[in-house]
């Protein structure tokens, strides 16, 4: 029954983002609808997740009602703007392509292990202390009490966002009780639905045999399959940043408008979800500025308004927190201070951050594939998805870095130790930014040859 | 036409590497999601606390009696020895177990409120506690299971 209403909930999530990306313009016939629908559902969760955040911060309660008109407000807004933009009402698809066996086998193998994976998700009971000792404390206060009890919110690491619990809480209402075992289906779900959406978006810039085999050997690694469903909010954070990541290289690419869109509300998920999710937008923003040409009036205007657009949501939990004066957990003296008086240990945390990156007992290669594969792209004619790939992977190595050495103190050492410090899951977000990157790369590379017999071809969608 | 030989050949070497990296883990990764799933069988009683209290070496029982005793609308607080490092000696109960107990119970017993100190008309949840300071107020519920024990305070 609890799983049945996780999959309820996020068969909404599904719907109202169908209708945000009606309206945006991302699909007009229901075979696009069928390809772009992880981008959909992705995005209807991101969403109503960011707006149920609102609830609770104004004393509200997450009640079923409320939910019903969060997802229906969301999708109505996406009709809305859609009818007003006059986008035709979906048709039947005239032209279907069928994937080649090699696409169909890597595909096979990748929902194979999300299908071994949803096994574990169904019953795995929650075990990680950052789970229990917080996060999942927050959902069911806020499922149980409404509003956002000072008690224990002023007890749980108060000044960091909300939108896990706020998104926990909700699972719980539609389950009719808080059980956080099968609340690991939710994050399963975000783990699927991440691999779904980034196809459904590389499919237009990429190679699909390439895309698929580096989301199947996302869904393999190491990290992914033992942490995952920790019901923390370190993965969430990671998938927001990567949806968002692979929007905004996507719309580099083909500068569609409704990959803004996907690209905002991913973005505002990421920042209501961890602290650390302004550190992720802010690099993002400005690797997307060096790479899409910010003096192109319409590059700035639809990163930078985006991203503004993407940041109001934080705004009332940023006030709610600090107009109750509950510690922001920064550094003694500021951050400027501690940046600067800690520098001596920069090194240690560039280091740390390193071997935790590269280390393929957790991450496979990932990574360093997509560097070389980004270097060797530099030298080609069109170069903006390995700038920009390059730029976010080293401003995000580099905020990490600084993550370490401007907190450093005698509770949060630099160390690889995972039970005092979280390098070892910050850096998970570096190798999701390599598996939306290496499939562009990659795939650029492979049409060198072809290239080299006919003419530079502009980005078009790639076949299915 | 070199340097397009040369990265045609560099994309050709990547995916190779990749699809060899994929090939290899695929046999751990089919193996660790299915021992996941067999470890996780018939974990889920009390909705998953005993599981956690087994990470956290604490007794089954004392958790299963904090469920049982504590209404679901009531307060409790949870109390620790003045001394954890002696019962850390005597008992061989670790630090981490004591950091974590108070809010372990924070979570799994939502919607019962934990307090930062008992009071008259709450519960006790006294995990080797100084249970004598206690008793001549509290109506203690059951014997000690595993170092913890269940009181109601009655004035």
């Amino acid at each position: 029954m609890s799983v049945f209403g996780v999959l309820v909930l996020n068969l909404l999530f599904l719907l109202a983002g169908s209708c945000v990306l009606w309206g945006a313009g991302a699909w007009a016939t229901w075979g696009d609808w069928a390809w772009s629908s992880g981008v959909s559902y992705m995005s209807g969760l991101c969403a109503v997740s960011v707006l149920a955040t609102l609830v609770p911060i104004y004393g509200g309660g997450l009640s079923a009602g409320t939910i019903l008109a969060l997802v229906a407000g969301v999708g109505l807004a996406g009709i809305v703007v859609g009818i007003v933009r006059r986008r035709p009402f979906p048709t039947s698809s005239a032209a279907r392509t069928a994937p080649d066996l090699v696409t169909l086998a890597l595909a096979g193998v990748t929902l194979l292990l999300l299908l071994l994976f949803f096994r574990v998700a169904r019953i795995e009971p929650m075990t990680s202390w950052d789970a229990w000792g917080f996060w999942m404390t927050k959902a069911k206060a806020i499922y149980y009490f409404g509003g956002l009890d000072l008690s224990i919110f002023r007890q749980t690491w108060p000044s960091y966002p909300i939108l896990v619990p706020a998104l926990a809480a909700m699972n719980f209402r539609f389950m009719g009780a808080a059980d956080t075992t099968a609340l690991a289906v939710q994050w399963w779900l975000l783990g699927a639905g991440f691999v779904w959406a980034s196809a459904g978006m590389l499919r237009r810039v990429a190679p699909a045999r390439v895309t698929w085999l580096f989301l199947a050997i996302f869904v393999a690694l190491p990290q992914f399959d033992q942490r995952l469903l920790e019901r923390t909010a370190d993965w969430p954070l990671d998938l927001f940043f990567g949806v968002a990541a692979c929007a905004l290289l996507v719309w580099i690419l083909t500068r569609e408008t409704w990959l803004v869109v996907v690209f905002c509300v991913s973005l505002s998920a990421a920042l209501e979800t961890k602290r650390e999710g302004l550190l992720l937008a802010a690099c993002l923003v400005v690797a997307g500025l060096v790479a899409a040409d910010a003096r192109r009036r319409s590059t700035w205007l639809a990163i930078l308004g985006a991203a503004a657009i993407a940041y109001l949501p934080a705004i009332p939990w940023r006030l709610w927190w600090t107009s109750r004066h509950l510690p922001g957990d920064t550094p003694p003296g500021g951050l400027v201070h501690a940046t600067f008086t800690n520098l001596g240990q920069a090194p240690k945390a560039f280091a740390l951050v390193a071997e935790l990156t590269f280390k393929y007992g957790f991450w496979l290669g990932t990574a360093p594939l997509a560097l070389v594969a980004a270097i060797v792209c530099l030298r080609a004619s069109n170069r903006r998805a390995a700038v920009f790939f390059l730029a976010a992977f080293g401003l995000t190595f580099v905020g990490w870095a600084w993550e370490n050495w401007a907190f450093v103190s005698e509770g949060y050492p630099i160390t690889s130790d995972p039970s005092v410090n979280p390098t070892n899951r910050t850096v998970a977000s570096l190798v999701v930014l390599a598996t939306v990157a290496a499939p562009v790369l990659v795939g650029q590379l492979l049409a060198q040859r072809a290239r080299s017999e006919a003419p530079e071809p502009v980005p078009a969608p790639a076949s299915p | 036409m070199r340097s397009v030989n040369l990265a045609f050949g560099a994309g050709v070497a990547l995916v190779v590497l990749a699809g060899a990296m994929l090939l290899v883990r695929l046999p751990d990764a089919y193996s660790t999601l299915n021992d996941a799933a067999h470890a996780a069988a018939g974990r889920n009683e009390l909705g998953g606390a005993l599981a956690t209290a087994d990470s956290m070496s604490l007794n089954d029982d004392f958790v299963r009696n904090a469920f049982a005793e504590v209404p679901k609308n009531a307060r409790y607080a949870v109390l620790l020895p003045r001394d954890e490092a002696a019962v850390e000696q005597a008992d061989g109960v670790s630090a981490v177990t004591f950091d974590g107990v108070a809010a372990l119970f924070g979570d799994y017993l939502l919607p019962r409120r934990q307090l930062k100190t008992a009071a008259k008309g709450t519960y006790i949840i006294c995990f080797y506690c100084h249970a004598g300071a206690w008793s001549r107020r509290t109506h203690w519920l059951g014997p000690a299971t595993g170092g913890g024990r269940i009181g109601y305070v009655y004035r």
